[in-house]
């Protein structure tokens, strides 16, 4: 279909950010239509069916339980159908079988601990309360600017230092030392138990380059922890019930979701540094107007392939550089007509499993990946979801998997990986391939074809002390602007991307609203 | 009833920053002594003839952070101390290439245009970019470090001028600053050369001394150091002392003398002298007693509150944020008395190429590759290696014609698999493994060596008393920099032990033979009148 659609404020891509900045945008008046290049939007969050199989699986990404429920609120989605639940334990399993249970949703998410394991991790917990609110703030907004030229801006920093001197000299300490600390370190500090240190580490490494010895490990670490709260909710239906409320806010507010069409770049007025952005085109040859443009879309595409050439001078080009999106985890997703059970679980089933076994095989995943090659013991993150039928889908995420390993993604390359994976997984359910009636393998290059997500990287640019912030994804574009007038950004390339999902959109939907 | 105290101030440890102290108190007319445990002062900067007619710099071997305001103070020139700039840095490859990169730009630039034309038109921007950001930084350096969580108004104007002077910097340097401080020595060098051959040299110097790799996040900033030196007024990556490292302390100790303390060495102190809760002197191994208004330490924190103050005196909340305070020495040198020169078969003969540094550092994945081999507990099969001779540009350490060559070699971690105390049976093969990757390079080497010394990092904790070999007092990693080091919540310098005074790299701003912490040291005891 050809020809041209008008409106307000064209947002370009169709995932979760996408959805929520289009939401935000809507909800401000303004006529809104998202460009979704994939077949359904969500990207990430919604399901898709795995390729003939019939079967649906339920995301690809597992973190809303991160989603604020403040979020929802703000963009009305209770009213479509969201509805909250306690978030599911946590269960780490070694190879030995030993495992550790961590109750998300409880109130004492350690009760289900050895009784000393359980002391440590209760003390722990409890001096990460002090912290847990000023972070959370850092999360929600837009990252101060360090040097404000006006008084809003001024006023926002010198409130935010007020914030933090506020602790206590004794807690700004505590935090200050933290943050650049490596979570090898700090939790090695606490806890003896190499299966719990490793168990806590993973939730500072997925979006990272590195390994739990990294500084600034412990940063990504308290931001996520800060993100996901005390006593954890997630949405009921996982990421793809959030997909569906969103489309039915959409649809309600008059916004439009146009699917399944690659977009060929932007339409623009001017040239060289007075360039505006006015739209986009499809590959189809469709052109939408519009009086501003939000991507989600991968940073490097929407700056140097959907701008036209000119647009950006050599020092926009030039500040581009240091973004890295090295991606380093491939989801394997499993189908079974009858789940089978984890013995160490005793057969029960489970919605978030963890197989390691301790930091040094996490390092050690993370050096391997260093050196272009697919971890010889990779980690797993298992997430499992159950029909009422007894079928089941469990949505691996590997963790120790090259986004170019030396010598490409080859059909032995992959068949490598599936089976170190198996072999891992083996460990907990030793007949696992007997059960399994569908499997697909996406490696990073195939998550960066299928989902436009450059290296593969789930969340668009690592989360590293160089990322984060005010310098995520690069200082200059940490703004939400482009360099191109009439051109915001909001994918989880954003701050706070990869932390708490949807809100990255939500401040670029703000910042277009500041700015139109 | 307490006896009069014969010293305004007693200095535990004759290292370079304890000397550095004295110097600046008894310049300011306080009664000062040092005592040094050992036969000689200078800690691990130290000259030492091992070998007849061969000055060994035995630990450090290059000089170039000392503070030129020190140099100036305390009139070092004057007290002897005479630095060469390094001309050179060179780079062998084994496939027969090399770079050396020059004082002189043009010939650096067609060196490194060998490799990449790009990096060759990059390279002088990048220095001149970070020898701004280094003029930006020394202020840092040079001052006590500001608490954020301070009320003490003095500190907040100093913290206020900072930010003021961050402010000032043009927007792309204030960027570039930031990623200084938070990147990899690795990424940050990606972002402006493509070249490995060069990235690789120019990365290592922000892994000296720790135990990180060159990619891993918060190693970018110590690049910065390779810009801060300067000698007579004019910037200089490195340089030596003539008469070696030691030099440098000798200088120092015959400042102070001049002024006024007295030194004494081969004095082992036990242990601070208390009155109450209050340091008032200390107790030496032979049972004799010192005492002083105040005791300064210039020894590193752990051999300070866990040695010369015992654990039991401090609480527990102190002794937890010293037990996490991390050394983890990384590194080991080799120091060889060689009949004649080397020759490195990618540039043959004898040339300005082996009077600079020498760096052994192949590729970025080598360096890396070495690092995992650390994180493992081993000593680097294929280590970095930074070699210098100063007999080439300081005829004073090696008898005519024959040559010193001092081999800095990382990594070489503290805590091996079997544990620290396998380092001695380890050390000879260690040594070895150091001869033969340099004779890679430079083969028919280990035929011309005539007495070779070898410190594993068990060595310089015995030795030196550098806990866990760690040559720089303690990790210079971010969350143990600044208000931070040794921990927070004392204020500069001063300790939990009243009239304790810590001067050693242990305190801001950190190693490096920098003379800063020593210095800044008695100029706040001076401003606080504590003294």
């Amino acid at each position: 279909m050809t020809g041209v659609t008008r409106c307000d404020a064209l947002v370009l891509g169709g995932d979760l950010e996408g959805l929520v900045a289009a939401l935000a945008i809507a909800r401000n008046g303004r006529r809104v239509v998202v460009l979704c290049e994939r077949p359904r939007p969500g990207g990430l969050h919604g399901s898709e069916e795995l390729g003939s199989s019939g079967i649906e699986t339920h995301g690809t990404v597992f973190d809303e339980d991160r989603f604020e429920s403040e979020l929802a609120g703000e963009l009305g989605l209770e009213a479509h159908g969201l509805s909250f639940e306690s978030a599911p334990d946590v269960i780490a399993v070694d190879r030995a079988g030993r495992h550790l249970r961590i109750e998300r949703g409880a109130d004492d998410p350690y009760a289900a601990l050895p009784a000393d394991l359980a002391a440590r991790a209760r003390e722990f917990a409890a001096s990460l309360d002090q912290h847990r609110e000023v972070l959370r703030e850092e999360l929600v907004a837009a990252p101060p600017d360090l040097v404000p030229d006006n008084l809003t801006p001024a006023l926002r920093l010198t409130s935010r230092a007020a914030r933090w001197r506020g602790l206590g000299a004794a807690s700004m300490h505590e935090l200050l030392w933290r943050l650049p600390t490596s979570v090898a370190d700090w939790f090695g500090d606490h806890f003896d138990d190499e299966l719990l240190r490793a168990m806590l580490a993973a939730d500072a490494l997925p979006g990272t380059w590195h390994g739990p010895r990294a500084a600034g490990s412990s940063a990504v670490w308290l931001l996520r922890d800060a993100a996901r709260g005390t006593r954890v909710r997630r949405p009921v239906g996982g990421g793809p019930a959030l997909v569906r409320s969103l489309l039915r806010a959409l649809r309600e507010r008059g916004a439009r979701v146009h699917c399944g069409e690659a977009i060929g770049g932007l339409l623009t007025t001017g040239q060289a540094k007075s360039t505006r952005a006015r739209g986009a085109w499809l590959a189809d040859g469709t052109e939408f107007r519009a009086d501003a443009v939000l991507s989600t879309l991968a940073p490097r595409r929407t700056l140097e392939q959907l701008a036209p050439a000119g647009a950006l001078d050599v020092d926009d080009c030039e500040s581009l550089a240091p973004l890295r999106c090295r991606g380093t985890i491939a989801v394997l997703d499993l189908a079974f007509e009858r789940e089978p059970g984890l013995a160490a679980l005793g057969g029960a089933a489970f919605d978030q499993l963890r197989l390691l076994n301790d930091n040094g095989q996490l390092e050690r995943a993370a050096d391997d990946v260093k050196h272009g090659r697919t971890a010889s013991e990779p980690w797993l993150e298992v997430h499992g979801s159950r029909a009422d039928d007894g079928r089941a889908v469990w949505t691996t995420h590997v963790h120790g998997v090259p986004h170019a390993p030396t010598g490409g993604w080859t059909v032995p390359a992959r068949r490598e990986l599936i089976d170190r994976v198996y072999a891992v997984l083996a460990d907990a359910v030793p007949d696992l391939a007997d059960h399994v009636s569908a499997e697909r393998l996406r490696t990073p290059s195939d998550l960066a074809r299928a989902h436009g997500l450059a290296g593969g990287h789930l969340w668009h640019a690592e989360l590293a002390l160089d990322q984060l912030l005010m310098l995520r994804p690069t200082h200059e574009l940490s703004t939400y602007r482009a360099p191109l007038a009439g051109l915001s950004l909001g994918s989880a390339a954003q701050h706070p991307g990869g932390l708490l999902p949807g809100r990255a959109g939500r401040i670029a939907a703000e910042v277009l609203l500041q700015t139109s | 009833m307490s006896a009069p105290a014969d010293f305004d101030a007693i200095v535990v440890g004759g290292g370079h920053n304890g000397l550095a102290c004295a110097a600046y108190l008894a310049r300011a007319g306080r009664r000062v002594i040092v005592l040094e445990r050992r036969g000689l002062v200078g800690g691990a900067a130290v000259s030492e003839e091992l070998h007849p007619g061969f000055t060994y710099s035995v630990c450090s071997y290059v000089v170039s952070l000392l503070r030129p305001w020190i140099i100036r103070d305390l009139e070092l020139a004057r007290h002897g101390l005479e630095l060469i700039p390094l001309e050179c840095s060179f780079s062998p490859y084994l496939d027969g290439r090399s770079l050396a990169r020059w004082d002189d730009a043009r010939r650096t630039h067609d060196e490194i245009a060998a490799f990449s034309k790009r990096d060759a038109e990059r390279y002088p921007l990048y220095g001149q970019r970070m020898a701004e950001l280094a003029a930006f930084v020394a202020p840092l350096i040079d001052e006590l470090a500001p608490d954020p969580a301070t009320t003490s108004t003095a500190q907040l104007a100093d913290a206020l001028s900072h930010w003021r002077r961050f402010r000032a910097l043009p927007a792309r340097q204030r960027t570039l600053f930031m990623r200084l401080m938070t990147a990899s020595a690795a990424d940050f060098l990606d972002e402006h050369f493509e070249s490995d051959e060069l990235k690789a040299p120019m990365s290592v110097s922000g892994i000296i001394g720790t135990m990180q790799g060159v990619r891993s996040p918060g190693t970018a900033y110590v690049l910065l150091h390779h810009y801060m030196g300067e000698i007579d007024g004019h910037y200089r990556a490195w340089g030596f002392a003539r008469g070696g490292t030691g030099a440098v302390s000798e200088a120092l100790a015959s400042a102070a003398r001049f002024h006024g303390a007295v030194i004494r060495t081969d004095c082992d102190v036990a242990g601070l002298l208390f009155e109450g809760d209050e340091a008032c002197g200390v107790h030496l191994a032979n049972g004799d007693e010192l005492r002083a208004r105040s005791v300064i330490s210039g020894l590193d924190p752990r051999r300070t509150f866990h040695g010369l103050v015992g654990r039991e005196r401090l609480p527990n909340e102190i002794n937890a944020k010293l037990d996490r305070f991390r050394y983890r020495g990384s590194s080991g040198k080799v120091n060889l008395a060689l009949d004649r020169l080397p020759n490195f078969t990618s540039r043959p003969g004898d040339g300005p190429h082996l009077a600079g540094d020498i760096a052994i550092a192949p590729s970025v994945d080598a360096l890396e590759l070495a690092f995992d081999e650390a994180k493992a507990g081993r000593w680097s099969s294929r280590p970095y290696i930074n070699v210098v001779i100063p007999s080439l540009s300081d005829p004073t350490v090696a008898p005519d014609g024959k040559h010193v060559m001092s081999c800095f070699v990382q990594y070489a971690p503290y805590e091996l698999a079997e544990g620290p105390d396998a380092w001695p049976a380890q050390r000879d093969a260690f040594g070895d493994n150091v001869i033969a990757t340099l004779e890679q390079y430079a083969p028919g080497l280990s035929q011309t060596i005539l007495h070779q010394q070898v410190l594993t990092p068990w060595d310089l904790e015995r030795e030196f008393g550098l806990s866990e070999g760690n040559i720089f007092h303690g990790e210079l990693s971010l969350e143990q920099l600044a208000f931070l080091r040794p921990m927070a919540g004392q204020s500069q310098h001063a300790t939990p032990i009243p009239k304790l005074w810590l001067a050693s790299s242990g305190a801001h701003p950190g190693g490096g033979i920098m003379g800063a912490p020593g210095a800044l040291c008695a100029r706040r005891m001076l401003a606080g009148g504590a003294l």
